[in-house]
């Protein structure tokens, strides 16, 4: 069978291309951007909200009085690399007290005191979390065994402030025993669903379970008792009371302990020093079951950050690599998808430029307000929204109207955007069998035109914002990221849902029930955490809750989002620009006999 | 101003601008005109997804030169306007192969540029962009497509409110004005009015003498007796005569 095709020449060959001009103009504005978005992400490069975080949990019992010389210890397995605040339950009774509390937390040996507070009685109120705020962050502090250990200075029985724990939680206290409570589905807070990336970065830090060094076991067991020798002599084993979990370890401690209560003094002051190890929550070095209810949080490095300089020039080297091939490529006259297609940006651009326009023009001419209502077009839809939802429906989320509108803006230009091109090839067949044309000018050219929508709807916003009393910070200048991100995922979508018009022309009907379903499914309306804990795994299936978050983190709370989420929007967008292109080019040959 | 993305390499001595070997098209038409989903699903459950094969085009070999007018002839659904489609790249053919040399121009069946809503100086802009001029190009050129027109007057009104005779005159300004190397001529130069029709084969004669390659599809014999140096007469697919204008002609008249 002889090869099908069609090929066109041209006698004047592509005029010469002054390579090394264009690319000295693409180093440039690499570099531009590089150094904007160094300056723009600013410290969220850096540094993002630990996911090694201990959260809140609720209180099932308390440890009783905290009297003068009554010692509360709780150790736990520090996995936030730069942790800047532990918080700690506690409850005066519902009484006046006079006795205050010391909250100090140092490594689980004692060699080293992270902070310390003076707590005032009267700062302690009916079960309410006082906080002990770390200084800046020195040092990575991930994977260090930590003690929390509050202590009172005068308090008198009657007079004096309690903490409370919970009995069914344990907090690790070692990175092999985060690890098993996490294979194990225990943790429901974030550090559970997924590893800290810290560990990378930090894992130098952890030292092997197994080495005692005497002189620090001299050291932590200061106060002896029997029942603190019994308690710790089941536990000697890390790995057996790691598998045994949570609640179960105490009760076959005690029983062990029994067996075991003749060893010598000075045995099972190693041993004793071995359980401290090994977690857990002292009163008076007495072991009680579970964890009091601490709390967590601080910032984890960023790998990104740390290396981003020499991420940016690795990357830079990359596209040089590929230019060159390019331009190689090029210069000795085959096609290269570089060239050819800035080429056609050239060639199609007056074309495409033409076609956004005459949508312009088409759509508010014989309006009255003409042009304007692309200005009042989002702005009234925004306040019908917004009216019903904020108003109508209680909501507890900050400045609902930034809230609602900067997830809408880039929702709704999604939607339109693929809503117009979807229908681009079917509604342009007069065009298509007519004249030749790179059919995908079509879907793209609508695409831009919803694009100038948005940034129209963008002064809505800018105005919103500044009129609740938002900052515009620096993180703005993030934005047209994210507005790539958008388009480009929007043409992939929109170029795959034309192509499939063309043969069915039910999608133009499937899409507009798709598209509520998809918006529903995004919290635009509703804060994220509306979505019971079972179903949030929907939200990270969806790539506009990424694209919507990246907007609110930049809008909301002026910081640029941490760098994973570049890495997620880009790889939504382009995967599927690529679905949608393959399935377009593959398709678009048959499309002439199809309108 | 180039439509295609393709350059083919060398330059080729003979001036042969068109080249088309052993073109066919075979279209594996579905019989129901329905488009739905539901449609095909019941057509693919019940088995009756019936395609029919229809040959467009058989074999299809001939060449042109730079500078000559063919006209291609023939009845209805004989196969010229996909030959016309396939040679401007608007599809590809299923067997065979074309190559083409310099831009082509399609001159569009009234309106199918145009947007009615746009007025005529947006018009101008809108289609000269579909047809590949450069927006320089056509900045240039404006004031001599609407002189060409005539339309002077009606240049700011929306084209809605066009005559269909002054829509086509201004196609065929904005289609001539390039001096394209190759111009798709199908069937449209019987519409305006004498005077103007008279304007247009003139253009035409000046852009052919001027080294463009046309292709002109017509059913008035006496048009391409007059204007075409040579003829291809295709019937059922295939062609049937190929050779000078007026023996081809004589020809298919006197069957």
């Amino acid at each position: 069978m002889s090869r099908a095709g069609h090929s066109r020449g041209k006698r004047n060959r592509p005029e010469k291309l002054n390579y090394i001009k264009i690319y000295a103009g693409l180093l440039l504005a690499y570099v531009a951007i590089v150094s904007v978005f160094y300056y723009a992400c600013g410290e969220q490069l850096h540094y993002r909200e630990s996911r090694g975080a201990i959260e809140e949990f609720p209180a099932d019992d308390i440890v009783g009085e905290i009297t003068a010389d009554c010692v509360v210890e709780q150790y736990f397995i520090n996995t936030v690399c730069f942790p800047q605040e532990v918080r700690v339950l506690l409850s005066n009774y519902d009484r006046g007290i006079t006795g205050d509390l010391v909250l100090e937390l140092c490594a689980a040996d004692g060699k080293e005191v992270f902070a310390s507070r003076m707590l005032q009685a009267s700062e302690i109120g009916l079960n309410e979390y006082a906080a002990l705020t770390l200084d800046d962050m020195e040092r990575n502090l991930y994977g260090i065994r930590m003690k929390l250990v509050v202590t009172s200075v005068y308090g008198e029985p009657g007079m004096s402030a309690t903490a409370l724990y919970s009995t069914t939680r344990r907090l690790p206290s070692s990175l092999e025993e985060l690890k098993e409570q996490e294979a194990a589905g225990e943790l429901g807070n974030a550090g559970g669903e997924e590893s800290p990336e810290g560990a990378e970065s930090a894992g130098g830090l952890e030292s092997p379970a197994g080495t005692e060094e005497p002189g620090r076991a001299g050291n932590a067991g200061g106060t002896d008792s029997p029942e603190g020798t019994g308690t710790a002599a089941g536990t000697e084993e890390p790995e057996r009371a790691g598998n045994a979990g949570g609640t179960d370890s105490p009760e076959g401690a005690e029983n062990a302990g029994g067996a075991e209560s003749q060893e010598s003094s000075e045995e099972a002051e190693d041993e004793m020093s071995g359980a401290r190890r090994n977690g857990g929550l002292y009163l008076d070095g007495k072991q009680l079951p579970g964890s009091l209810c601490i709390a967590v949080s601080g910032k984890d490095e960023v790998w990104v950050g740390q290396h981003f300089w020499e991420i940016a020039a690795v990357f830079g080297l990359m596209l040089s690599a590929v230019y060159c091939v390019s331009a190689w490529r090029s210069s000795r006259g085959k096609r290269d998808l570089f060239f050819s297609t800035a080429l056609a940006l050239k060639r199609y651009g007056f074309l495409m430029e033409q076609l956004v326009s005459r949508d312009f023009k088409v759509r508010y001419k014989r309006s009255l307000l003409g042009i304007l209502w692309s200005f009042f077009n989002p702005l009234l839809t925004m306040l019908v929204q917004f009216v019903v939802f904020s108003q109508l429906f209680k909501s507890d989320i900050d400045n609902i109207a930034v809230y609602m509108l900067s997830g809408l803006i880039i929702f709704n230009f999604f939607t339109e955007a693929v809503g117009q091109a979807l229908g681009s090839i079917v509604y342009n067949a007069p065009l298509i069998t007519k004249v030749y044309v790179p059919k995908y000018i079509y879907p793209v050219t609508k695409v831009l035109f919803s694009a100038i929508n948005f940034l129209i709807s963008m002064v809505v916003l800018l105005i919103v914002i500044v009129v609740t009393g938002e900052a515009i910070t620096k993180a703005f200048m993030l934005l047209p990221f994210l507005i790539a991100c958008v388009l480009v995922f929007s043409a992939g979508f929109g170029m795959l849902l034309a192509s499939l018009m063309v043969f069915f022309r039910d999608i133009q009907f499937l899409w507009g029930i798709f598209s509520m379903l998809w918006m529903y499914m995004t919290p635009l309306f509703y804060p994220e955490t509306l979505i019971a804990e079972q179903f949030r795994w929907i939200f990270t299936m969806n790539p506009m809750y990424y694209y919507v978050k990246f907007m609110r983190s930049v809008v909301l709370d002026g910081i640029s989002p941490e760098p994973r989420m570049y890495l997620v929007c880009a790889a939504f967008a382009l995967g599927s620009l690529l679905f949608g292109g393959v399935i377009f080019k593959k398709t678009q040959n048959k499309f002439i006999l199809n309108i | 101003m180039q439509a295609g993305l393709q350059y083919a390499r060398g330059i080729n001595m003979k001036n042969e601008v068109v080249k088309v070997r052993n073109v066919s098209m075979r279209f594996r038409m579905e019989q129901s005109q329905d488009r739905s989903l539901k449609g095909f699903t019941v057509r693919l459950l019940k088995k009756k997804l019936k395609y029919e094969t229809f040959h467009a085009l058989t074999d299809v070999t001939f060449t042109v030169k730079r500078g000559e007018v063919i006209g291609i002839i023939g009845k209805n659904g004989a196969g010229k306007s996909t030959l016309l489609k396939i040679i401007s790249g608007i599809m590809q053919p299923t067997g065979g192969r074309v190559t083409v040399e310099g831009n082509i121009v399609p001159m569009l069946e009234l309106g199918s540029g145009f947007d009615f809503e746009l007025t005529g100086r947006e018009n101008i802009f809108l289609n000269g962009a579909i047809l590949g001029y450069s927006k320089a190009y056509l900045k240039e050129k404006f004031d001599e497509i609407v002189a060409f027109s005539e339309l002077e007057r009606f240049i700011d009104t929306p084209i809605r409110n066009y005559s269909s005779g002054m829509m086509m005159r201004l196609a065929f300004s904005i289609a001539t004005v390039v001096n394209p190397e190759i111009l798709i001529v199908d069937e449209i130069l019987s519409v305006g009015d004498a005077q103007f029709q008279e304007k247009s084969r003139n253009r035409m004669l000046e852009l052919m003498s001027g080294g463009t390659t046309v292709f002109f599809v017509s059913h008035s014999m006496g048009q391409v007796r007059e204007m075409c140096g040579r003829a291809i007469w295709l019937k059922d697919g295939k062609i049937a005569l190929e050779g000078r204008a007026k023996a081809v002609c004589d020809a298919y008249e006197e069957q």
